[in-house]
């Protein structure tokens, strides 16, 4: 097998017994990266050189006695939402074509601790923004299962690369699923953490009280190694939560016999794709023959999700992405006659439409006169979305819907219909809402060869019931073996 | 139902300029867009306490320790234009 098909806990035991060095691992990735990153376009920036030094130093390190530790000498990427230091980071936008961090996020500054080798930048929608990674400024990502269709997004270059071996690991952020509905569209994992469970210090920020980073990745294993890396609290995110971290690796046993399983009867909607539905209703068959209860469950205010986060999610971009007024940092329009023609000018160039639609739109519900009607009704819609969910974690330890109503669209396909994108988060957003950690995992093809992806979502801070149920499955499974023709 | 003064009003307020045939297209999105969001009226939440996070979070504190702090000189190595230790910005007054 070609190295770079490896998963990251295959390529660390040969790094370990020395069978491979990291310089090895990392030219091996860039050798694929030049064969078939021009098909795929997952990447923004490329730090080839940066990279080769960091692998020779790692090794050089390994051979004086560094401890090898699960990511040591492991070539990861990272979604250009992630501020590195040094390295120009867009968020995949015009407004930051240009800008060179002067410091790393909290998570990143994490990986790099443990030895990670830096690849470089991967493309995603224009600050978060869209679900199919086509309002990036600069590249149009394909899924390499088919290079007509979108990889989902807004991690949709991070999803692409995974999928398509152009690196071993990435880090993605979820604010409405863009770490879950990527994963599913390309037939990797990805997991989405409790809200407070990963520090967002050093991630450009979209919507706060949605946000989270996680891991997305080859296999269940190689989530759980790389959310054992960046979990925990940090002093500059006042919002991550001071919970002792697991090693989630513990919860990879396989058995989840007496696992009680609920099936939200209000994810299987009119219009949803057989198909989908097919593979769904056959994991729930895996999961009872593994000895699981798996029983249908209601969680009645799943329909309100999507307005609720399309009041919430726009109302705190609006506010959170009024810092690129051209004064700082990022883009500046040449000659404004005075400083207020200086900020909209650079805010007008920098911005596309997708970021401009969703800062007026918040700006409008959080006007004055309109804040109650929207605002403040859907904070309150969002505790009848948690109440659902806490209420049904009283009975079952985890809940499994799909992750997406269709396989991944063509490009091109909802481009210029907002709503219909939106809708196409339907199944991801109320887990955002509700604050819970949700993983998608591969769960099967359609007819055509188009991944399919199932979520299993936990109570806060329960990350681990999810590593349980999702390593069960995949070891009963092939799934995650298949690669993509390229 | 916005209208395209509307519109106008709330670019002017997001310090965005949206113009001519985006300026239809932007109006006709978003009174899409709001007509879905409406749907939410159906539920009756009277009684009901809004969530701002999804779960409670306190104020961090912590004590008050002068440190060193590097962040000046290289917040300014990102400015578009500084002069000494300032941002520049186009004659205000």
């Amino acid at each position: 097998m070609p190295l770079s098909q490896l998963s990251i806990h295959e390529l660390h035991e040969k790094i370990k017994k020395r069978e491979v060095s990291s310089l090895e691992a990392t030219q091996a990735q860039f050798d694929r990266i030049h064969q078939i990153e021009n098909k795929v376009a997952s990447y923004i920036t490329l730090t080839e050189e940066l990279a080769l030094q960091q692998a020779k130093k790692i090794d050089a390190e390994i051979s004086q006695g560094r401890p090898i530790k699960a990511l040591t000498g492991i070539p990861f990427a990272l979604k250009d939402i992630f501020v590195t230091q040094g390295i120009k980071t867009t968020c995949a936008s015009k407004i930051l074509n240009h800008y060179i961090p002067p410091y790393n996020g909290t998570a990143v500054q994490k990986l790099l601790d443990e030895g990670i080798v830096h690849l470089g930048k991967l493309n995603m929608d224009e600050f978060a923004m869209g679900s199919s990674t086509e309002t990036s400024a600069f590249a149009q990502t394909k899924n390499p299962w088919d290079l007509e269709r979108t990889p989902g997004g807004s991690s949709g270059g991070s999803s692409a690369a995974i999928a398509a071996d152009l690196c071993f690991g990435t880090l993605g952020t979820d604010t409405g699923g863009s770490i879950r509905q990527p994963a599913a569209l390309t037939s990797i994992v990805g997991l989405k953490p409790s809200y407070g469970r990963v520090s967002r210090y050093g991630v450009i920020a979209f919507a706060s009280s949605l946000d989270q980073v996680g891991p997305m990745a080859k296999d269940v294993r190689d989530c759980a190694l790389i959310l054992n890396a960046i979990a925990g609290h940090d002093p500059k995110d006042s919002t991550s939560v001071k919970i002792p971290v697991p090693d989630y690796t513990k919860a990879l046993t396989g058995e989840v016999k007496g696992l009680k399983i609920g099936i939200p009867q209000e994810y299987f909607v009119k219009g949803m794709d057989s198909e989908i539905e097919a593979s769904i209703r056959s994991a729930i068959q895996t999961y009872e023959s593994l000895g699981a209860i798996c029983e249908e469950i209601s969680l009645p205010h799943t329909q309100y999700a999507v307005p609720t986060y399309y009041i919430l999610a726009p109302a705190e971009a609006s506010s959170n992405l009024a810092r690129y007024d051209g004064v700082r940092f990022g883009h500046r329009s040449q000659n404004p006659k005075d400083l207020i023609e200086m900020y909209t000018q650079s805010r007008s160039e920098g911005f596309g439409p997708e970021v401009k639609r969703r800062i007026m739109l918040g700006t409008y519900v959080l006007s004055s006169g309109y804040y109650d009607a929207y605002y403040l009704k859907a904070q309150k819609v969002r505790t009848l979305i948690q109440r659902d969910f806490l209420e049904a974690f009283k009975k079952y330890d985890v809940i499994l819907t799909p992750v997406t109503p269709g396989p991944a669209f063509k490009l091109g396909e909802k481009k210029d219909d907002p709503l219909q994108m939106y809708l196409s988060d339907i199944f991801t957003i109320n887990v955002n809402l509700a604050g819970l950690p949700g993983m998608s995992l591969p769960c099967g093809f359609t007819q055509k060869g188009l991944p399919i992806g199932m979520q299993l979502i936990a109570k806060h801070f329960e990350e681990e019931k999810i590593f349980r149920a999702a390593y069960a499955y995949e070891q009963n499974t092939k799934w995650h073996k298949q690669k993509p023709k390229l | 139902m916005v209208t395209k003064e509307e519109v106008l009003k709330i670019a002017k307020l997001s310090r965005l300029e949206i113009q001519g045939p985006e300026l239809e297209k932007f109006t006709g999105q978003m009174n899409q867009i709001l007509e879905f969001i409406a749907n939410l009226n159906q539920l009756d939440t009277s009684g009901i306490e809004p969530t701002s996070h999804a779960h409670a979070i306190a104020t961090a504190f912590r004590e008050d320790i002068a440190v060193e702090s590097k962040v000046h000189e290289l917040a300014l190595e990102s400015a578009p234009e500084a002069e000494d230790h300032f941002f520049k910005v186009p004659k205000v007054i």
